[in-house]
C-alpha cells in the first residue's frame, strides 16, 4: 500500500499511467469498444422480453443470443419470427393499437419514414448516450446503411444486417467452359444463353432471380434499373422509372427471365430460385447473400463448395439493391431500456461474431466483415458492390407503391403488357399516391 | 339399400364405378399422403421431380418443431381455443335456435335477418374495427378473444342448422316438463338437449374442424403466446426458404384431431346433415 | 307478445297449455329473449359495430400507418377512387369466374360422388372416409400444399400430366393457368363437403315418388332428372349458395399461392380487401371493397336468407 501511495504521488508516474490508457483507449476505440454490459436498466426487471423478427436466419442468431442474454440478465426472450408476408401488418397493427405486444423489432430500411413519422420507435442514441446504460459504438456499421433510420440527427436503429444482392454463380459450370463470371449485363447475356438448353448440361437454365408479382418483382428489378443509369424519381418526387432508361432495364429484366429463366420463374420468391439453384438447376442467379448459407449446407444441396459469388454486373454502373435490417426500440414498450440493452448485447462484437456470423445473418459491421472475408465467401463480392447501392425510398407510401411496381414488372414478365405501358400506367398510379399523400402541394 | 333404382349388373359397370371411384378418391387422397409422407422425407427427397415413393424414413422434422417452435403451447392454445369454441357454439347455438323455432318472437323478421347476414359478413371487413376495440381494452392476444371471434361467427351457421332438429321434438315434450314444474332453462338443458343429440354431435364436429383450422382471424388476434397452429403453419413461408419438412410435419399433426373426430362421429355427420337440411 | 299463444292446427294441445301459462306470462314471455341475448350481444360486439365502423371509415381518410395525419372527412372519394380503378375490375372479373367455375365444379363433383355412393358396394365406408379427408384439413395447409404440388419443377401435378402425355407447365407462374390452378385448390378443399351434404340428402329423400315412377316405367335417367333433382333442389340451395359466398370472397389460396400475380391475373376482391386494409393500411379504400363484398355476398344470398326466415317461421305458426 505504501508503495502505491508513492507512486501516484509522483507526477510523471500519473502521467505516464494517463498516457498507457488513453492509448489503451484508442485501441479500444479502433477495435470498437465493447458496450459495458455490468451498466444495467435502474427500472424494474421485466419477466420477459419479446422480440419480432422476419425469418429463420435472424430466428435461429435471436435465440442464441436470447439464451446467452438470460443466463446474463435473468430476463426470458421470446423470439417471434414473422414471415415477410405479414410481418409489415402484424407491426403496424400492433403499434397502432399500442399494446407493446413487441419491445424490440427488426425493421428494413425501406420502412425507415414509416416508422419514424408515425412516431413508432424510439432513437437509440438516446440510451446510449445515457451514461447509465452501456454505450454503443454506432461507428461500427457503415454510415450509408445507419443513415436510412436516421432523422434530425436522431438514429432509431442498430443495422446488424446490411447487404447487396450478388450473383451466385456455378464455378464448376462456367469452368468447364473456360468463362470467368459475366462484369456486365451483355456477358451475362451470353453467358446465360449459353447454358439455357444446352445438351451438354440437361436441365440447367441460364439465369435465375426473383420475379413474383410484388415485393419479389419489384426488389430485383431495382438493381436492374439502377444498374442501367435510371431512378424512380427525380429530386420532386415525379416517377421518372417510365422514361427510356427505365423500359429498356425493365425489357431487359424481362427478356432475361423469359429466355433463360425455367418457366415457373415468374412465381418465384427467394425460395423457389433458392431452391432451384441449390438443386444445380440455374448457372447463375441474382440473390441475397444469406442464401449463402443454404447453398454451402450439404444436409439441403446439391451444389455445395461449386458456388461462386461475384458482384452483380454493370450496365451503366454496377448498382445492386441494399438489403437491411436492424433492432429497433417500440415506443410503446414497457421496458425500453431494457430492449435496448437486448438490442446492444445482439450486436456485441462477440455475438456478431460467434452467433450471427455463423448462423448465416449478412452482417455489415465494419471491423467484421473485414476480419471474417476470408471466412465469409460471399464476403468479398459484397464489400466491392457497396461502392453504389441504396434501397428504394423509405417513404411512409412505399408499401403501395411497391405493389404498384411489382404488378407492372409481373405484367411485363409474363407476356401480358409492354414494358413502356406498364410503366406508365404504374408511373400514373404512383402519382396519384403521392398526389394524396400531399408530395405535389408544397 | 336395396330400394336404390340404380343397380349394376354387369362386370363392365362395376369396372367403370371402380375406375371413376378410384380416379376421384385419388384427387382427394394424394395430397394429402404428399403431406404425410413429406413429414417423414429427408429434404433431398422432397426436391426431386419425381414422387419418390422409396424413402429413408425421418423422425428428424417432427422433433425438430417441437424444439424451435415452442409448439407445446401453440398445440394447447389450439386445442383450447377449439374446445371451448365447440363447446360454446353447441350449447349457445341449440339455445338460440330453441328459442327460434318454439316462440312467435316480436319483430322476427329482424332478429332471424341479423343471424343471418352475420355469416355473410365478410371476416376481414369486421376486422380492423374489431381489432381496434380488442386491443383498447387489452385483450387481443388472448386465447380469449379468439375463443369469442370464432364462437360468435360460427353461430349463425349451426343455429340454422340445429333448428332442422328442433322441428323435430314434439311440443308435447315440453309441455309435459312445464307441468311437472321444470323451468325453461331445466327444461332445456335436461330434456331438448338430450333429445337433440344426434344433431348437436354434428355441429360439434363441424365447429371443432372449424375453430381448429380457421386461420384469419387467427392471424389478426393472436400476437406471440396464444398464437394458434395454422398462423404458426403460415409461419413456415419464411422470407428465404420454406421449411416444407417442418411444415408438412406440423400439418399432419394439424389433421390428427380432425381425423380422429370426424372417424369417431361420421355416421352421427351423416345423420346430423341431413335431419339439420333446410327444407325449402 | 300474444303470440306465444299455440296454434290452433294442433288439436289437444290448447288444453293442456293453459295451465302453464296461466303460471307467469310475464316472466315468461322475456325467456326467448334471454335464450338470444348470448348470440345477439357476441354478433353486436363481433359483427355489427365492427359492420357500422367499416361503413363509416369508407367516407375517410385513414391510414393506420400515419397516426400523425388527422383523420379526415374523403366524401365519396374513396368509393371514387376503387370504382375507377383498372385493378378493382379485373380483380372483379377474376373473383366471378373463380366464383361460378369452382362453385359449379364442386357441386357437381359433390353431386356426382354423393350418387356414385348411393348405393351398396365393397369398400364403402373406406372411400368415404377417405374422400371426407380434405374436409378436415386446415385451409392454410391445403394451399402451401398445392402450392407446392403445383411447382413447376418440383410438383408432383407435372408428373401426372406427364404420364398422359401433357409437357410440363408452369402452373401458377403462367397467366393463363394460374387461376385455374387455384379453382382446382379450391375444389379439392371443398368439393368433399358439398359431397357430405348431398350424401346426406340423398339418404333423407322419400323414396315413394322414385319407385311409383319406376313402377309406372320411367328410365333410370328420367327418375333422377325428373325427381330426385327436384327433391333435392332445397339442399342444393343451401350449398350453393354457401359456396357462392365463400368463393365470392376467396382470400386465402391467393394469399400463399401467388399473391395475386401473375401480373393481376389472380387478383381477387377478397384479397384485394385483405391488401388494402392490412398491408396499405388504407383503411377507407379497404372498407370500400369490403362494403362492396358485403352488398354483392347479400344480393346472392337474399333469396336464400328469404328462405331460411320462411323455413322458421313455419315452424311457429
Amino acid at each position: 500500500m505504501r508503495n502505491w501511495k508513492n507512486l501516484i504521488q509522483r507526477p510523471l508516474v500519473i502521467l505516464g499511467i494517463v498516457f498507457s490508457l488513453s492509448i489503451l483507449n484508442c485501441i479500444a476505440v479502433v477495435s470498437a469498444a465493447e458496450p459495458d454490459f455490468s451498466k444495467v436498466p435502474k427500472g424494474p426487471k421485466p419477466k420477459k422480453l419479446t422480440v419480432v423478427l422476419y425469418e429463420p436466419v435472424e430466428q435461429k442468431a435471436a435465440i442464441e443470443v436470447s439464451k446467452l442474454f438470460e443466463q446474463k440478465f435473468g430476463i426470458k426472450v421470446e423470439v417471434n419470427a414473422i414471415p415477410w408476408i405479414n410481418l409489415h401488418e402484424k407491426i403496424i397493427a400492433d403499434l397502432t393499437a399500442r399494446t407493446g405486444t413487441y419491445d424490440v423489432i427488426f425493421i428494413p430500411g425501406l420502412w425507415a419514414l414509416e416508422f419514424i413519422e408515425a412516431d413508432f420507435i424510439e432513437p437509440l442514441n438516446k440510451y446510449w448516450n445515457n451514461p447509465n446504460l452501456p454505450k454503443f459504438d454506432i461507428e461500427a456499421y457503415p454510415q450509408s446503411v445507419v443513415n436510412l433510420l436516421s432523422k434530425n440527427g436522431n438514429i432509431y436503429w442498430i443495422p446488424h444486417h446490411g447487404t447487396t444482392q450478388i450473383l451466385f454463380y456455378r464455378k464448376d459450370l462456367l469452368q468447364a467452359e473456360g468463362l470467368r463470371p459475366p462484369e456486365t449485363y451483355d456477358e451475362l447475356f451470353k453467358i446465360a444463353a449459353k447454358f439455357t438448353n444446352n445438351p451438354k448440361y440437361p436441365g440447367v437454365y441460364g439465369f435465375g432471380t426473383t420475379a413474383k408479382q410484388g415485393e419479389f418483382a419489384s426488389s430485383t428489378w431495382s438493381t436492374w434499373l439502377w444498374s442501367w443509369g435510371g431512378d424512380y424519381f427525380d429530386e420532386n418526387w415525379n416517377p421518372i422509372f417510365n422514361d427510356a432508361t427505365g423500359v429498356a432495364s425493365l425489357e431487359a429484366y424481362a427478356e432475361a427471365v423469359n429466355k433463360f429463366a425455367p418457366p415457373d420463374a415468374p412465381n418465384w420468391a427467394n425460395e423457389e430460385a433458392g431452391a432451384a439453384f441449390q438443386q444445380g438447376r440455374l448457372a447463375m442467379l441474382q440473390m441475397w447473400p444469406y442464401l449463402g448459407a443454404a447453398m454451402e449446407d450439404p444436409t439441403q444441396s446439391k451444389v455445395v463448395g461449386k458456388v461462386g459469388y461475384a458482384p452483380l454486373p454493370k450496365k451503366v454502373l454496377r448498382f445492386p439493391r441494399l438489403g437491411s435490417w436492424g433492432g429497433t426500440v417500440s415506443k410503446f414498450s414497457r421496458y425500453k431500456e431494457w430492449a435496448y440493452l437486448w438490442v446492444a448485447f445482439y450486436n456485441s462484437e462477440e455475438n456478431t461474431d460467434n452467433i450471427l456470423v455463423p448462423s448465416g445473418v449478412a452482417v455489415c459491421r465494419l471491423l467484421t466483415a473485414e476480419k471474417l472475408k476470408d471466412k465469409i465467401l460471399w464476403q468479398d463480392a459484397v464489400n466491392k458492390s457497396f461502392e453504389h447501392t441504396k434501397e428504394r425510398p423509405g417513404i411512409p407510401e412505399i408499401t403501395p407503391i411497391i405493389d404498384v411496381w411489382g404488378l407492372a414488372v409481373s405484367k411485363v414478365v409474363t407476356g401480358q403488357s409492354d414494358a413502356k405501358s406498364a410503366l406508365d400506367e404504374a408511373a400514373t398510379k404512383i402519382r396519384k399516391i403521392l398526389d394524396d399523400a400531399g408530395y405535389y402541394s408544397k | 339399400m336395396t330400394k336404390r333404382n340404380f343397380t349394376l349388373n354387369s362386370i363392365g359397370k362395376w369396372t367403370v364405378f371402380y375406375i371413376g371411384l378410384i380416379c376421384a378418391v385419388f384427387f382427394f387422397v394424394f395430397p394429402i399422403f404428399w403431406i404425410v409422407t413429406t413429414s417423414l422425407k429427408h429434404r433431398v427427397d422432397v426436391y426431386t421431380e419425381k414422387p419418390v415413393l422409396l424413402f429413408s424414413v425421418t423422425w428428424q422434422n417432427y422433433q425438430r418443431i417441437f424444439e424451435l417452435h415452442d409448439f407445446g403451447r401453440y398445440l394447447l392454445n389450439s386445442f383450447i381455443v377449439a374446445t371451448s369454441v365447440t363447446l360454446i357454439i353447441v350449447y349457445f347455438g341449440a339455445l338460440a335456435a330453441y328459442a327460434l323455432t318454439r316462440w312467435r318472437i316480436k319483430g322476427y323478421n329482424w332478429v332471424s335477418l341479423a343471424i343471418i347476414s352475420a355469416r355473410m359478413f365478410p371476416p376481414i371487413a369486421l376486422l380492423p374495427s374489431f381489432f381496434l376495440f380488442a386491443s383498447r381494452i387489452g385483450i387481443v392476444d388472448t386465447r380469449r378473444v379468439l375463443i369469442f371471434a370464432h364462437a360468435t361467427y360460427g353461430l349463425p351457421f349451426i343455429v340454422f342448422m340445429l333448428a332442422g332438429f328442433f322441428r323435430q321434438i314434439p311440443r308435447d315434450l315440453d309441455d309435459a316438463a312445464l307441468i311437472d314444474g321444470c323451468s325453461y332453462f331445466q327444461l332445456f338443458n335436461w330434456i331438448i338437449l338430450p333429445s337433440v343429440a344426434p344433431g348437436l354431435a354434428a355441429t360439434a364436429i363441424l365447429s371443432f374442424i372449424w375453430s381448429w383450422n380457421e386461420f384469419l382471424f387467427a392471424l389478426v388476434l393472436t400476437r406471440a403466446s396464444s398464437k394458434t397452429l395454422p398462423v404458426v403453419i403460415s409461419e413456415f413461408i419464411g422470407f428465404v426458404q420454406v421449411d416444407w419438412q417442418g411444415l408438412t410435419a406440423m400439418a399432419t399433426i394439424l389433421l390428427l384431431p380432425s381425423i380422429i373426430i370426424t372417424f369417431a362421429a361420421q355416421k352421427y355427420l351423416v345423420r346430423g346433415l341431413t335431419a339439420g337440411a333446410v327444407k325449402g | 307478445m300474444r303470440q306465444r299463444l299455440p296454434t290452433i292446427s294442433r288439436p289437444g294441445f290448447l288444453s293442456k297449455r293453459e295451465r302453464v301459462i296461466k303460471r307467469s306470462i310475464r316472466s315468461e314471455r322475456l325467456i326467448p329473449y334471454w335464450m338470444l341475448a348470448p348470440l345477439l350481444v357476441g354478433l353486436a360486439i363481433l359483427v355489427y359495430s365492427p359492420m357500422i365502423g367499416t361503413f363509416a371509415l369508407s367516407f375517410l381518410r385513414y391510414f393506420w400507418n400515419k397516426p400523425q395525419q388527422p383523420i379526415r372527412w374523403a366524401g365519396l372519394n374513396n368509393y371514387i377512387d376503387i370504382f375507377s380503378e383498372s385493378l378493382f375490375w379485373q380483380a372483379f372479373g377474376n373473383t366471378i369466374v373463380f366464383m361460378i367455375v369452382s362453385t359449379g365444379l364442386s357441386v357437381l363433383i359433390g353431386l356426382g360422388l354423393a350418387v356414385m355412393f348411393d348405393r351398396k358396394f365393397p369398400g364403402k365406408n373406406v372411400f368415404m372416409t377417405l374422400i371426407l379427408l380434405p374436409m378436415m384439413t386446415a385451409p392454410v395447409a391445403a394451399a402451401l400444399t398445392w402450392k407446392f404440388l403445383f411447382d413447376g419443377q418440383w410438383g408432383a401435378v407435372n408428373y401426372f400430366v406427364n404420364l398422359i402425355g401433357i409437357p410440363n407447365q408452369a402452373w401458377l407462374a403462367s397467366p393463363k393457368l394460374a387461376l385455374p390452378a387455384i379453382m382446382v385448390a379450391d375444389i379439392w378443399l371443398y368439393a368433399p363437403f358439398v359431397f357430405l351434404v348431398m350424401f346426406a340428402s340423398l339418404q333423407a329423400l322419400p323414396q315413394e315418388p322414385m319407385e311409383a315412377a319406376r313402377i309406372d316405367g320411367g328410365s333410370r335417367w328420367q327418375i333422377f332428372t325428373r325427381i330426385t333433382l327436384p327433391l333435392l333442389v332445397p339442399n342444393f340451395l343451401l350449398i350453393i349458395v354457401i359456396r357462392l359466398m365463400d368463393t365470392f370472397r376467396v382470400f386465402d389460396f391467393i394469399y400463399i399461392m401467388t399473391n395475386g400475380g401473375p401480373g393481376g391475373k389472380t387478383e381477387t376482391i377478397g384479397f384485394l380487401s385483405y391488401e388494402r386494409t392490412f398491408r396499405h393500411f388504407n383503411m377507407g379504400q379497404g372498407s370500400v371493397i369490403a362494403i362492396f363484398i358485403l352488398v354483392v355476398v347479400l344480393l346472392i344470398s337474399w333469396y336464400f336468407i328469404r328462405i331460411l326466415q320462411k323455413g322458421l317461421l313455419e315452424q311457429v305458426r
